[in-house]
């Protein structure tokens, strides 16, 4: 497996200096936590982000907020010319951020540095600190410097424990709690949320993707915190000490166990009971892990990234009898130990490698090529050595036993790349498609061979087969749309 | 420090991968934090364009900014060599390198005796210019490292000056290529820097000429015509009478007429287009919107806009906007010239703006939208 043996065994791993990366070329590198701060942030309905950096970092991060909030956000740029670097920012800086407050009359303002900020020695917390004499609104600040840090996941909790800032002592309010860390639209349409709002429970704040500052200042007017991602586990634990409310802690885990564990807590601090039907779902996980054992045991995978976490990842698919051959892993704390001790002595004991560097990896599947790949991948590549494509998206979006389900569901109807251009097609549109693929004589036969393997075509992309000219086929035309997802 | 609510402009760094990632198997590594390198992979998908997988990152962290430590570098530059053995391999530094000085012109003659491919090292940014110095800087270095001087010349010629980041260069290339072939006879050689790739820029040497589109491409086409015989016209067919410019001018260069009645029979079909737009728009206002942030191709279309009698004006009472998926904020009827394009593909190479008949078909596009 030529470089691949560089890297160390599951059994081997001690601590996070054992996850090597397999090249010192990297492709295509871990994301910055200017990203993971603007991905919160950004989210927050009414609060500007002024990103001070050169126009590189405030071009893409403007880049992303733009896509995820369709145009509706509220990210400024504050750019560095040479002057700035050689002689400071400070009164461009404050000229700045008076000018957006006057336009904008915002409740608050989030302040980004990045790395060539931090770098210079730029004292923004200083900056914004004698700014605070003459603006009555909160200035926070979120630092993103990379250099730092290895990966996004900074810029998130970085930004979480800076929104604490803007919480005021208020009275706890009975049978209304806050979800936090929760990234996706349509919370309401989770399980958990689902389940609490059946009971008359209110969710007074869903942090980031639904809530404003106002939301923010009045977080603590709840009777308990539901964490959905440990990223904002610190920002809980701060509203604990602080404001008194408890929390618990709703596992991104895909372990039955710990989710029943959760909502029985949950239903504890509430004084509520959810429906047995609730309870029910994790016979349901258990019968789907049944059936979906003929099709997985002994099946080889690569896990790449995705937004599980790794070992508990591999904990659901080892219940389904696959292993692992390579795990792309980003750190390791104390608390996976024993998650990683019990896939020890179950006999899993894959490569473990860094995340984000999937070059060295491509490499490996000349010689050893997995059944199935979890993750962003190419699709083309992966389909060239016959790998199956899984991308698990779709699931994070649930909180609670669905999230298990849905996942197993993409295993089960090997939900790729494609999946993320729309719904499946009916079987019947599948069949018809793959039909047509056969007699399509230009296509290139990496690609003819990828819509075969799939069990369901995605609805738009089995359209187009249907339509398009048999000897005309045109490659762009089937793949438009999949080109935005395709890292 | 300069305060954008918009897009900022594209820097010099961003222009020179914007250039390189025109050239599939180009091989490029970076020097600096990876969350650049990855923000500029994903940025790409917003041009509708691939960085072909060939574009490396070799991280960079606290303790080799202390030390002026380049050995992430050296190691990623032998490790590329190596393992895929490219013939050349392009350095970029990043804001941080260019801050504490690591000087990439030392750093790879240094070691450019221990590796196979050719170094080619991209100057630092200079946290002043914009992505159009980063064209320039790309375009000199592929004239005067790739190309290969030949004696030999053919029938064809270059295009200098389009990249993937143009928005609808696909289209221009054709409809260059046509013009190109049915007025003079003459074959598409090489796109500095579109949809090429390492192989037909070291043979570009063999075309006959050179059209500059832009001025950024102006040193290039110098310098390949001081060395390589290869003179050039500098033209922006945009517009019948910029097109009929550029066929002038071209018939001049190669000392070859061209079929002016075929010419008059393509101006007369936009000659009659533009009449019927012009009174469309009798009793309308005729001002129109035009986001573009490079000066030069805006003046390109406040010329071809004032043979459709319109006039740039940025006022909400204009008739129509051109620009791109983000720029058209009072909601205008809209034409897209430019990019970033969120959910659009552009990929269909026969609707030009550029030439006769993109003359034609954006007075057709721009007619149908009021």
């Amino acid at each position: 497996m030529n470089k691949i043996n560089k890297a160390k065994k599951l059994n081997q791993i001690k601590s996070n200096k054992d996850i090597l990366s397999l090249s010192h070329a990297q492709f295509p590198g871990p994301h910055c936590p200017l990203f993971g701060a603007i991905m919160t942030a950004s989210y927050i309905e009414d609060m500007p982000v002024l990103i001070i950096g050169t126009e590189e970092c405030t071009y893409y991060g403007k880049d992303f907020a733009v896509l995820r909030q369709e145009k509706k956000d509220k990210v400024f740029s504050a750019v560095l010319e040479q002057k700035d670097i050689t002689f400071g920012c400070e009164e461009d800086l404050k000229a700045i951020i008076k000018n957006i407050i006057k336009k904008e009359n915002p409740k608050a303002l989030l302040v980004v540095t990045t790395c060539v900020v931090e770098l210079v020695g730029e004292d923004v917390e200083s900056i914004l600190h004698s700014l605070s004499y003459e603006i009555n609104i909160p200035l926070l600040i979120v630092k993103t410097e990379h250099f730092k840090c290895t990966s996004h996941i900074e810029g998130v909790e970085r930004t979480f424990n800076e929104l604490y800032k803007l919480m005021k002592q208020t009275s706890s309010i009975k049978n209304t709690v806050n979800i936090l860390g929760y990234k996706y639209l349509d919370v309401e349409k989770t399980e958990l949320v689902e389940n609490l709002i059946s009971k008359d429970i209110k969710i007074n704040m869903c942090l980031p993707s639904k809530s404003t500052i106002s939301q923010i200042e009045s977080a603590a007017n709840c009777a308990l915190n539901i964490v959905v991602e440990n990223t904002a586990l610190g920002l809980a634990k701060k509203m604990e000490e602080a404001f008194n409310i408890p929390y618990v802690n709703f596992p991104s885990s895909l372990d039955i166990c710990d989710i029943s564990n959760a909502y029985n807590l949950i239903e504890k601090h509430l004084n509520i009971k959810f429906d047995n039907s609730l309870y029910k779902k994790s016979k349901k996980i258990n019968n789907e892990i049944n059936l979906l054992k003929k099709l997985c045991n002994n099946k080889s995978f690569v896990y790449g990234n995705t937004p599980f976490n790794v070992w508990d990842f591999t904990l659901l698919t080892e219940k389904l009898g696959m292993y692992p051959t390579i795990l792309q892993v980003r750190n390791i704390k104390n608390s996976d130990f024993h998650k990683i001790n019990s896939l020890i002595d179950k006999n899993i004991n894959p490569f473990i490698v860094q995340t984000a560097n999937i070059a060295p990896l491509r490499d490996s599947y000349k010689e050893n090529a997995p059944d199935y790949y979890f993750g962003h991948e190419s699709p083309m590549l992966l389909s060239r050595y016959n790998i199956k494509h899984i991308v698990l998206d779709e699931a994070m979006k649930n909180l609670g036993y669905e999230r298990i389900l849905i996942t197993l569901n993409a295993i089960k109807e090997e939900k790729g790349m494609f999946s993320l251009m729309g719904q499946s097609s009916k079987k019947e549109k599948t069949t018809l498609a793959k039909s047509k693929i056969k007699n399509i004589p230009n296509m290139p036969n990496e690609i003819r061979q990828m819509l075969l393997n799939m069990p369901v075509i995605p609805e738009k992309m089995a359209d187009k087969i249907l339509s398009t000219d048999e000897n005309n086929f045109d490659i762009n035309n089937l793949m438009g749309g999949a080109h935005h997802a395709s890292i | 420090m300069r305060l954008y609510n918009n897009y900022p402009i594209p820097s010099d760094r961003m222009g020179a991968l914007y250039a390189l990632g025109g050239i599939e198997d180009a091989y490029i590594i970076e020097f600096g934090p990876a969350g650049t390198t990855h923000f500029a992979i994903e940025g790409f998908m917003q041009i509708d364009a691939s960085m072909h997988n060939n574009t490396y990152t070799t991280h960079i962290d606290e303790t080799d900014i202390t030390f002026g430590d380049e050995s992430r570098l050296v190691n990623a530059i032998k490790e590329i060599d190596k393992n895929k053995s490219p013939k050349y391999i392009f350095i970029l530094g990043s804001t941080i390198t260019s801050i504490i000085g690591i000087d990439l012109l030392s750093i790879t003659s240094l070691i450019q005796s221990e590796i196979n491919a050719i170094l080619i090292p991209v100057p630092n940014c200079d946290f002043e210019s914009n992505y159009l110095k980063g064209y320039k800087d790309i375009l000199s270095i592929i004239s005067k490292k790739i190309v290969k001087p030949n004696l030999y010349k053919t029938n064809s010629f270059n295009i200098l000056g389009l990249f993937i980041n143009d928005y609808n260069y696909k289209s221009e290339i054709e409809e260059i290529k046509r013009l190109m072939k049915i007025y003079f006879d003459f074959e598409l050689n090489s796109v500095f820097l579109a949809d090429s790739d390492i192989s037909s820029l070291e043979n570009s040497g063999c075309a006959s000429i050179n059209i500059v589109l832009k001025s950024e491409a102006l040193e290039a086409a110098k310098h390949l015509d001081l060395n390589n015989n290869q003179p050039f016209i500098s033209v922006y067919p945009l517009g019948i009478n910029k097109t009929e410019l550029f066929l002038n001018s071209i018939s001049k260069l190669i000392n070859k007429e061209y079929d002016k009645d075929l010419f008059n029979k393509e101006k007369k079909a936009f000659i009659d287009a533009s009449t019927d737009f012009k009174n469309l728009i009798k009793n309308k206002s005729n001002n129109v919107q035009l986001n573009l942030s490079n000066p030069e191709i805006k003046n390109h279309y406040k010329d071809f806009l004032s043979e459709l009698g319109l006039k740039i004006d940025n006022s909400a009472n204009s008739i129509l906007h051109l620009g791109n998926d983000f720029s058209n904020k009072d909601n205008l009827p809209y034409f897209q010239i430019s990019h970033p394009s969120y959910k659009k593909i552009n990929r269909y190479p026969f609707t030009p703006y550029l030439g006769t008949r993109g003359a034609l078909y954006l007075t057709q596009q721009l007619y149908n939208l009021i």
